[in-house]
């Protein structure tokens, strides 16, 4: 197993989120990860990446238990997080942010490689090589985040919403990018609201509701439908 | 104010008046007098820091302005000690117009850098200006308040003694009124929410200027007060070691509580008076307590005591 | 006016500017990527020229010796006051305020070490070059020509250094988006003790060129850093040339002030026009952040 949560448990203050939530990804896995809003996926993606605390339970990455470990640990080791609405760093230029990306020792060596490659990848972030971010269109600044993961040669890659509040162009573009991703063999674990696209891009899929992971199985399985109406469609 | 605090404050009020009797030592009433006016120069400090949220480090020169207004009205401008002692409020109210002026449109850290900046260049200009006050000298000799027929220095200092406690009283009434009063409340909500209470329209600029402005008065009839008791003007008044004493007995006092910095002060001038001989290490532990106190208890000795006995 | 008077305004101009940028830059530095206002800066000032003396003059070791020793020994206590005075409230709601207070208590924590390790009688450091330096008819000590010469180079140097670097960028990134930076793998604490420590190398450096101009003591780092705030407050800390154009400016008006109307009223005429800039451009001269 690549990734292996169990038992996992987080919060905010008095409030808690995750209620025990247990989840695995395979060695060459990609998952995508869906519920309604404010059930707690963003809080699980980042207690794996260690910003917020977890209470019990335990995070273990290819064998190693990284429950509470510092994030720049967690990096190091190869797992990356592309938070949701990364804004970045609006004053840094884009080529500066990619050689950020690439600040995990492990990541060095090859640096050159990745960020000819992701620019072959994201064609308009060569274009604006020496822009600042501030200056980023939405959909330009996603492709710069997940841009930035990749330097850090990531072996399981997180993706928090990457599509959301874009235009459906530009969406166009990032699924085709993360498709492409999926496809060279790169693990991922990716939230979406759009289910069809994650359906698209992730062979499994896992439902997340309160806090706990509540159904999991191949998405040819899944009833678009019947979910829709069951999660979303009751509130609507 | 509940019951039971009347009966505290009026039982506190009691010790401290009968102490100078019960000790009749007139090195103790010394510091019992520092304590009160430095307690009057923290509290009313509170009001603006604590209550009104604003981060302004001009305070001291609020102070200052009260000691060399008194020093300069009295010894230069031959005006009565009694109407030397209003002036100082006046004029350090009016310092606190001043420095509210550039204050209205900035927030944060740019009103520490301001209200600072002002408070050196004020002491840059007293320094300066030696010929007026004494410059880095300062002024001594300064007259002291006469009733007809009585010296208030006399009877070991008893005078002073009644004079400061009563300065403290109708000091923390008047902050204790302002604070309850329908202003005090807005001051409150603005600090809280900026955004909310603007938009109920409460102005930013009226209650920041009427904040300052109330803090200042007090203050400033202290420094006068300090002045005719020490009879000296001089610029340690601006000193880091004054400011580090009044910021250490706000922050063991508790910010927004006004009776937490009373207690801190009589707390800590004695044990600042007590450390005089140990020189530069005075400074040092003054400054390690700060540090220590900033860390272990955020909101102050006075809130931790509280949650403590509740 | 005549020739004369305007070489001279023009030299102290300079001289002025150049202790002023170094001072206020480390102030920006640290302000940039902390959020908060350094009172001890001025306090690793006095640090670097106390260890400058006690390599170059105390121990006979030479100038040189002495500033390495003076700017690693700023440096040190630059990380460690970082890491003790502000990284344990960083997060907390009151954190600017809290520096406030801690960085002051820090100040006050140096200011008397140096007095119990030197004592408070006044030392003056060896200057950087002897002798004095004709310019256009004026003739200005070697020292201050140095000065004068090799700020631009520092202020060069550290541009370099944040602008062209990996390091530097770092830096910048982990002030604008903490969260982002972490999941990066960019080491928070200790950039800040970096930011820190730059800091106070740079104002041991302006240590070593005030020392030997006036005397030195437990409190010279008082007047600079006030100036130094001025600036800051004039330039603001949003871009590298803010500060560094702004220091300049305030010691030409230092110097205009003092030439025509006389040393003590110079602190009102900068005090007036800060509160003037701040009326008409609440974020500084050249800001264009939000404050
Ligand atoms: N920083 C925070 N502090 C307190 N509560 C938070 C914080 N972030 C999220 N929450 C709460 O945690 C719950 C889960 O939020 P989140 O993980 O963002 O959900 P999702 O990503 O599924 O929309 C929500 O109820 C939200 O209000
Ligand atoms: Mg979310």
């Amino acid at each position: 197993m690549l990734l292996e949560i169990a038992g996992l448990k987080a919060g905010y203050g008095g409030v808690t989120v995750l209620h025990a939530l247990d989840l695995e990804i395979g060695a060459a896995e990609t998952v995508g990860l869906f519920g309604p809003n404010g059930h707690g996926k963003t809080t699980l993606l980042k207690t794996v990446s260690g910003l917020v605390a977890a209470r019990g339970g335990t995070i273990r990455f290819d064998g190693v238990d990284i429950t509470n470990r510092k994030p720049g640990h967690i990096v190091e080791l190869g797992l990356v997080h592309v938070p949701q609405g990364n804004l970045l760093f609006p004053d840094c230029t884009v080529a500066e942010a990619l050689s950020l990306g690439a600040w995990p020792r492990r990541a060095r060596p090859r640096e050159a490689a990745n960020r000819a490659r992701i620019e072959t990848l994201f064609p308009r972030l060569a274009e604006r090589r020496r822009q600042k971010i501030h200056g980023l269109s939405g959909g330009e600044r996603q492709m710069l985040a997940i841009g930035v993961a990749l330097m850090a040669e990531p072996r399981l890659l997180i993706l928090d919403e990457p599509t959301l509040g874009l235009a459906p162009k530009v969406r166009g573009e990032l699924a085709a990018a993360i498709t492409e991703l999926a496809g060279g063999g790169l693990p991922m674990l990716v939230v979406e609201q759009d289910l069809r696209f994650l359906g698209a891009v992730c062979p499994r899929l896992a439902l997340i509701d309160r806090g706990q992971v509540v159904l999991e199985a191949p998405s040819a399985t899944i009833d678009e439908a019947a979910i829709m109406s069951r999660y979303f469609g009751d509130a609507a | 104010m509940t019951r039971r605090g009347v009966v505290i404050g009026l039982a506190a009020l009691g010790l401290l008046a009968a102490l100078p009797f019960v000790f009749p030592v007139p090195y103790l009433r010394h510091i019992f007098i520092l304590a009160f006016i430095y307690a009057v120069v923290a509290s009313n400090w509170d009001l603006s820091l604590g209550y009104g949220g604003i981060f302004n480090f001009a305070h001291v020169a609020f102070f200052s302005i009260g000691v060399y207004g008194y020093g300069i009205l009295t010894k230069l401008a031959g005006w009565s000690p009694w109407a030397a002692l209003a002036a100082g409020g006046v004029l350090a109210t009016l310092a606190a117009v001043l420095v509210a002026i550039p204050v209205l449109r900035l927030s944060g850290i740019y009103i520490i850098l301001v209200t600072f900046a002002f408070a050196q260049l004020v002491l840059q200009l007293v320094v300066s200006q030696s010929g007026l006050t004494g410059g880095m000298m300062g002024m001594v000799g300064l007259p002291t308040f006469q009733i007809p027929g009585y010296n208030l220095a006399r009877d070991g200092k008893l005078g002073y003694y009644f004079g400061a406690l009563a300065l403290l009283v109708v000091s923390t009434a008047f902050l204790r009124a302002f604070v309850g009063s329908r202003l005090g409340l807005a001051i409150r909500a603005l600090r809280d929410d900026p955004d909310y209470a603007a938009a109920r329209g409460i102005s930013v600029a009226r209650q920041r200027i009427l904040t300052l402005a109330a803090s200042a008065f007090f203050t400033g009839v202290a420094g006068a007060y300090y002045a005719a008791y020490l009879r000296i003007a001089s610029p340690d008044a601006f000193g880091v070691s004054l400011l580090s004493l009044l910021l250490s007995i706000l922050l063991l006092g508790g910010l927004a509580s006004i009776y937490g910095p009373v207690v801190a002060a009589l707390v800590l001038t004695f044990l600042s008076e007590a450390s005089v001989d140990l020189g530069p290490w005075r400074h040092i532990a003054i400054a390690v307590v700060i540090i220590v106190v900033v860390r272990i208890w955020p909101g102050g000795l006075w809130s931790a005591l509280r949650r403590l006995s509740s | 006016m005549s020739g004369d008077a305007l070489v001279t305004i023009a030299v102290s101009a300079l001289v002025l500017g150049s202790l002023y940028a170094v001072m206020a830059l480390g102030l920006a530095v640290v302000w940039s990527s902390l959020g908060i206002f350094n009172f001890a800066h001025g306090l690793f000032m006095t640090l670097g020229a106390y260890v400058a003396w006690q390599v170059a003059a105390g121990a006979g070791w030479g100038l040189w010796p002495g500033i390495v020793a003076a700017v690693a020994a700023a440096m040190a206590v630059g990380a460690v006051a970082c890491e003790l005075l502000v990284r344990p409230f960083l997060g907390r709601k009151d954190v600017v305020l809290v520096a406030v207070i801690t960085t002051l208590a820090g100040a006050t924590l140096i200011e008397n070490g140096v007095l119990l390790a030197w004592g408070g009688r006044p030392k003056q450091l060896p200057p950087l070059a002897t002798g004095t330096v004709n310019l256009f008819g004026a003739a200005l000590s070697a020292h201050e020509a140095v000065i004068v010469a090799i700020t631009p180079l520092i202020l060069l140097a550290v541009w370099l250094f944040l602008g062209r670097t990996r390091l530097g960028a770092a830096l910048r990134a982990v002030a604008q988006n903490h969260e982002a930076a972490l999941l990066m793998g960019l080491p928070a604490a200790r950039l800040y003790a970096l930011a820190f420590a730059l800091a106070a190398g740079l104002a041991a450096i302006a240590g070593i060129f005030l020392g030997a101009i006036r005397f030195m003591s437990p409190a010279m780092g008082g007047d600079p850093l006030l100036k130094a705030m001025v600036v800051v407050i004039f330039g603001g800390v949003a871009r590298f040339a803010g500060p560094v154009v702004a220091a300049y400016l305030i010691g030409l008006i230092e110097a205009v002030s003092t030439y025509a109307i006389g040393l003590y009223w110079t602190p009102s005429v900068l005090f007036l026009f800060m509160i003037g800039t701040l009326m008409l451009r609440p974020q500084g001269l050249f800001g264009g952040a939000r404050r």
